[in-house]
């Protein structure tokens, strides 16, 4: 029987580029950070009860889909050094 | 001509100032610039419905007091029009025509948009309500539109 301490599994952290309001910010998220907490966090105090009203798109690893929110950055296949954008789900256009 | 053009060009030159400093961010996001130019902005934007590029022209006078106008350009510079060689969106807010200064350009019907804002249907909403938050400027008007762009209901004509 081995008396080593059990090893913890370690987190990846993923530096990512995120156009938020249209302006690049560099971020550092733990890879298992659900996508649903990473949207909070970007938006402001006033608005973060809102966060169902925004995704987050990731062209580099899902062509332009919005990541699944109930997800990890991870499990959407989200990596290192990757250009993510927050934008409304709903630019609110229709027909005039 | 509104604004001191002075102050409209610094305004705009501000604003525009991360996407030519930070060009490569906006072009892994699917948006390529071509040229900025008061009051002319040109960028390619990424559309998945035809794994390709579309060349927007965005123009800017009178920065920042009335919003921007946009519409597809051709490739020379000249608006794209319905049943020309440019495969366009229609759908949701992208317009193809009508606009409410009765020219044949492709238009875009969303806030903080000119052609949104002066449409008599859209009288309720104000560009003063837009015009100060920063999701609107700029940056912020272009990587929404490409968001837009790729929605599954946009179609292509």
């Amino acid at each position: 029987m081995s008396n080593e301490a059990p090893v913890e599994p370690r987190v990846t952290l993923l530096h990512l580029t995120i156009l938020v309001d249209g302006i690049p910010e560099q971020k550092v998220y733990p890879g298992n950070e659900k996508v649903e907490e990473v949207i909070k966090s970007l938006l402001p105090a006033g608005k973060k009860h809102e966060w169902q009203q925004y995704q987050l798109r990731d062209r580099g690893q899902n062509p332009d889909q919005a990541l699944d929110p109930s997800r990890s950055l991870v499990e959407d296949g989200v990596k290192d050094h990757d250009t993510l954008s927050l934008t409304k789900k709903d630019g609110g256009g229709g027909a005039a | 001509m509104i604004v001191d053009p002075v102050l409209a060009r610094g305004r705009f030159d501000r604003d525009t100032l991360p996407l030519l400093q930070q060009e490569v961010a906006y072009q892994n996001a699917g948006i390529r610039v071509v040229r900025i130019a008061f009051p002319v902005i040109e960028v390619a934007l990424w559309w998945r419905a035809i794994n390709g590029e579309l060349l927007l022209h965005v123009q800017a006078d009178d920065y920042d007091y009335l919003p921007v106008q946009g519409w597809w350009t051709d490739g020379t510079g000249q608006p794209a029009h319905q049943g020309g060689s440019i495969r366009l969106p229609g759908g949701l807010g992208f317009q193809l025509g009508g606009d409410p200064y009765g020219q044949n350009r492709t238009w875009f019907c969303f806030p903080g948009w000119r052609e949104f804002h002066d449409h008599p249907g859209h009288q309720n909403t104000p560009c003063i309500h837009y015009r100060f938050q920063p999701a609107y400027r700029l940056p912020g008007l272009i990587v929404q539109l490409q968001s837009d762009l790729n929605r599954p209901q946009v179609g292509v004509t």
